[in-house]
């Protein structure tokens, strides 16, 4: 599928088009672990559109796979959600060069664009060494770029983790369209970005406590990606509404949904724990409080972090009390939600 | 296999003593491949360290299982003949975890760490004791216990993992040794050595816990940990093992003297790599002297102010750091060849 803006029109088509929330989309597995489940992976698509979500992004980068299962999983979401929502992709794993060929599959089998960060093999002499080489990249693909800096953490060259002169330049490559904010930064952060760009691209905290002032001052019109089905159900999509409340202006109705979700964003459930620091996306967590709301659920490979009982129990206390009914068994969680009803089950070594 | 299951308790009194050291996966700079000559490097410097055995980090970056097997070839055929060869298990799945066993039994492994794998929820304690049997009878191979909290079977017991089983797994006769930390709680180190201790080798890897649990209960050996990150490669010092040679041979003030020096590394710097989980230690090796290269991902970040603060400990404690950072990234002998970093 052809992308529908050429590089010159890419911050005109962002402007119009990328509104409302994004979420991610982690890898389903088989229950050996051996191979992608295909139909488990169709299945969180239906039920992140079910959700009312603008835009999913794939996270290939979050636990072990082979360069070429990355490139699968994008291939089945993408097949899957193609002219339902928009489709980007993180794009921040090992090298420049296995960036730039994921960029490239991501163009070929119809995303929209990319969550462009930065490999974890590159290490800048400079700050100019910094923008030729996302320059680099972006000049790479037709994709429209979500510029992502939350992975490199250069505070060497300032305390913001990231040179503030280098973000106009980059907002002014042709095909950057937006910024996603490191979840967990500091709010001076947030505001000195949005003065800095936030006229030139479409600049986004993903923080759902930050929107309300980042979209009522700064006029934020999308955010994400974040795990907002942690939060939510189809049935009551409250992170998609308080987002849309503020968007029009509706502040205290958005404060009172934000208020229900109280026990799970106040010192919550973990499910706002930060990635800032670890680099290591917390997939498990998160894939098993989606599955808790529904989703399809289902172990993934290691190396990523691990599940743990107390965190399973903070999770579903934390649904619990925003008056959501966690699913059971746990069983389920781990073949995954498809696979179960399929009749399939964990094994046995008694 | 230099033993029967019968006599592995055995052979592990008479072959576990010392240290052994850790090894983790080296990677060409594209990190498309392994890097044979540099996880040969690190093996040879562990050697040099005086180690008796070295232990293979499979599970601590994205590897395939053909790449775990080939990173088990490369270390057992540089350790032949001079060392042990020891591995983890508990990776992602149980019969994952034992085509490897029996692939590095067949080309000389000797020992393994066992954990437990991501795909593995017990419901019971029977769950665990039933999978860890089905592990250990899988294989000839020695089996030393990692009964860390983080296999989360805190559901069961609030040591997070029940003294009681692990007393009951020690009787597989293939399981030959524990290894644990007084860190993870006093009193199940202790119930667990009144359990145990004189059934098979108990041992906490830490050389900060060495003052009690060596030179007090005696155990006869530590690890798997990073001890060449306490003296340059080449230098021809060996202070971890010295300082833990003193403190088994009762030498207690002494073992305090390089217990002190080595400080600086033992408890800071080592404590901000652990913050970066592997890759700061794959940091802290190379400091002094390992090959170092960066790991794929998913693994964790490593940032500037936990190299500077890793370097001050190295620096403390008498070891000259190499400058040029970017000798870590494309990994020390490649970087001796003239590779660089693109960009």
């Amino acid at each position: 599928m052809a992308i529908e803006f050429t590089k010159t029109e890419a911050k005109d088509w962002a402007r119009q088009h990328m509104k409302g929330l994004e979420t991610v989309i982690f890898p389903s597995f088989t229950p050996d672990l051996e191979s992608l489940d295909e139909e488990g992976i169709r299945y969180d698509v239906n039920h992140i559109i079910a959700n009312g979500f603008s835009s999913i992004m794939v996270s290939p980068e979050s636990c072990g796979m082979t360069f070429e299962e990355r490139k699968k999983l994008v291939e089945i979401v993408c097949d899957e959600a193609r002219g339902k929502l928009h489709i980007s992709v993180a794009v921040m794993q090992d090298t420049v060069e296995q960036d730039i060929e994921m960029l490239k599959h991501i163009e070929k089998v119809g995303g929209t664009y990319a969550t462009l960060g930065h490999p974890i093999q590159y290490y800048p002499r400079s700050k100019e060494d910094i923008y030729q080489m996302y320059k680099y990249m972006c000049d790479s693909t037709n994709l429209g770029i979500v510029l992502y800096t939350g992975r490199l953490h250069t505070r060497k060259y300032h305390p913001s983790y990231f040179p503030p002169e280098l973000l106009p330049r980059i907002a002014e490559i042709p095909n950057v369209v937006a910024m996603k904010l490191g979840g967990g930064g500091g709010m001076a952060i947030t505001v000195m970005t949005f003065r800095l760009i936030g006229d030139i691209i479409l600049v986004n905290d993903p923080m759902p406590d930050r929107w309300f002032i980042t979209i009522p001052e700064y006029g934020q019109q999308w955010s994400g990606a974040g795990p907002f089905y942690c939060m939510q159900t189809p049935e009551n999509p409250r992170m998609v509404n308080i987002f849309n409340l503020l968007t029009k202006g509706e502040i205290d109705e958005a404060m009172d949904i934000y208020w229900e979700l109280a026990p799970l964003t106040e010192g919550g459930p973990g499910l706002e724990a930060s990635y800032f620091h670890s680099g290591i996306v917390m997939a498990h967590t998160d894939k098993y409080a989606h599955w808790c709301n529904g989703g399809n659920g289902g172990s993934i490979r290691q190396p990523t972090s691990r599940l743990y009982d107390y965190q399973k129990e903070r999770i579903r206390a934390g649904l619990s009390a925003i008056g959501l009914t966690p699913r059971e068994p746990e069983e389920e969680f781990y073949v995954g939600r498809v696979n179960y009803a399929k009749g399939v089950r964990l094994k046995s070594y008694a | 296999m230099e033993f029967t299951k019968s006599e592995a308790k055995q052979w592990a009194k008479e072959n576990y003593h010392g240290l052994c050291g850790t090894l983790s996966p080296s990677f060409s700079p594209d990190l498309k491949e392994l890097d044979e000559d540099g996880i040969r490097h690190d093996v040879r410097n562990n050697i040099e360290k005086g180690v008796f055995s070295v232990f293979l980090q499979v599970e601590i970056c994205a590897l395939s299982i053909e790449e775990r097997k080939k990173f088990l070839e490369i270390v057992c055929d540089e350790a032949k003949n001079e060392v042990l060869v020891s591995m983890f298990s508990g990776i992602d799945t149980i019969e994952q975890d034992i085509e490897l066993l029996r692939y590095f039994e067949k080309i000389g492994g000797s020992h393994v760490l066992l954990g437990w794998p991501g795909m593995f929820y017990a419901k019971s304690e029977d769950d665990i004791y039933n999978a860890t049997k089905t592990l250990c009878d899988s294989t000839n191979l020695a089996i030393d216990l990692w009964p860390k909290p983080f296999f989360d079977f805190g559901r069961f017991h609030p040591s997070k993992f029940n003294p009681a089983l692990i007393e009951k797994i020690t009787d597989i006769p293939n399981v030959v040794a524990i290894k644990s930390y007084l860190e993870d709680g006093v009193g199940k180190w202790a119930e667990v050595y009144n359990r145990v201790g004189d059934k098979i080798l108990f041992q906490s890897a830490e050389p900060s816990e060495w003052p009690i649990t060596v030179a007090q209960y005696k155990q006869q050996y530590a690890g798997p940990a990073d001890y060449i990150i306490f003296d340059k490669a080449g230098d021809g010092n060996t202070r971890a093992l010295n300082m833990f040679n003193e403190f088994l041979k009762g030498d207690f003030r002494k073992g305090m003297e390089i217990y002190w020096k080595l400080a600086p590394i033992t408890l800071d710097a080592r404590g901000v790599a652990f913050q970066s989980g592997m890759m700061g230690m794959k940091y802290l090796q190379w400091l002094t002297g390992g090959n170092g290269g960066m790991f794929r991902k998913p693994t964790s970040l490593l940032f500037q102010h936990q190299k500077d603060a890793m370097r001050a400990g190295v620096k403390a404690a008498g070891v000259t750091p190499p400058e040029d950072e970017e000798e870590f990234y494309v990994g020390r002998l490649n970087y001796a060849r003239g590779m660089r970093l693109k960009y």
